[in-house]
């Protein structure tokens, strides 16, 4: 894939060249937007481990019951491997360290106490408790890509 | 072809995106299945005691604190942060800045105490700028006036964690 065209149509890649803390601007005026796609939000139940589809997807809806629910994550080598065999027009990784995204879960049940709790796959910055009616913004941030051996710390970055 | 002439060097070269023309024109990001904007994050900054943040700490995206003790935590100028963004985006003579520019940032605090965020020239500040001990804020920076030098933002905090 050679053309910087071809960068962002075929492999969803947009580099911005040198300079070290260049930002990208989206300028725009009036009431404008980013407007990106969030596909149908994914459903768990029960005690379960969380694809990496659902934290691509971004929005996850846990329901802590009446007794709480645990999700468990896969590992950053699972979440990798769904990224890059999904931008699949270049044979290496797209990850950088640094390459992020962030998911949202709600917890749905509104019972005291069913809290909804997130563990494995990653080092953790701030609370992964979400308590019942609450929902939590993460931040999933790759600190390895070494292929096949992906490291990542998720952080919670608010409500 | 000179920087900033071309479409292509407008986004590469100078890291901006403008859509043409349109009053409200937003700008899709079109996909399918279960799919993300996979952008870069830095590693995040630390803030354990009371300082005058710099503008990189806010531009880092995701500032910790392990707030042994209370911290205060100061913002930089909002024109010394017009000035760090468009000394990294280099290329072209003028700022980048227009009035509506804007970032978010985030603070975590993971220790026993509070982080306040305090106020400095050039700012507006509004809604709770206390991030409580173990809990995580949402903040949005808007640019209100870019002229180079005398720059003016405001501080909004979008979200607290429970």
């Amino acid at each position: 894939m050679s053309s910087w065209d071809d960068e962002i149509k075929q492999v969803g890649a947009i580099q911005i060249a040198g300079g070290l803390n260049k930002s990208l601007f989206i300028k725009g005026s009036g009431d404008s937007q980013v407007i990106t796609y969030q596909g149908a939000p994914k459903s768990l139940t029960g005690d379960v481990d969380v694809p990496a589809a659902a934290l691509l997807n971004g929005l996850i809806l846990a329901n802590g019951g009446v007794g709480g629910q645990t999700l468990t994550l896969v590992t950053a080598a699972v979440v990798a491997a769904y990224i890059n065999a999904a931008n699949v027009s270049r044979s290496s990784s797209l990850l950088q360290v640094g390459s992020s995204f962030d998911f949202f879960i709600h917890n749905a049940s509104t019972n005291d106490g069913a809290n909804v709790g997130i563990q494995g796959g990653a080092t953790y910055v701030g609370s992964q408790v979400i308590f019942p009616s609450d929902s939590a913004h993460y931040r999933y941030r790759f600190t390895d890509v070494t292929v096949g051996a992906e490291v990542a710390s998720i952080y919670r970055l608010a409500a | 072809m000179s920087v900033g002439s071309s479409w292509e060097d407008e986004v590469k070269q100078l890291g901006v995106i403008q859509i043409a023309g349109g009053l409200n024109k937003s700008l899709f990001i079109k996909g399918s299945g279960d799919c993300q904007v996979i952008k870069y994050q830095p590693t995040p900054d630390a803030v354990n005691a009371t300082v005058t943040m710099s503008a990189a700490n806010l531009m880092s995206g995701i500032i910790t604190s392990t707030t042994a003790a209370a911290v205060t935590a100061t913002l930089p100028t909002s024109a010394a942060l017009a000035a760090y963004i468009n000394a990294a985006n280099v290329a072209r003579s003028s700022s980048l800045l227009q009035v509506g520019s804007s970032f978010d940032f985030f603070v975590i605090t993971t220790g026993a105490n509070a982080l306040t965020v305090a106020t400095a020239t050039g700012w507006t500040l509004v809604g709770d700028v206390v991030v409580a001990a173990g809990t995580s804020s949402h903040f949005r920076v808007r640019f209100t006036g870019v002229t180079v030098g005398a720059e003016t933002a405001t501080l909004y905090n979008l979200a607290v964690s429970a």
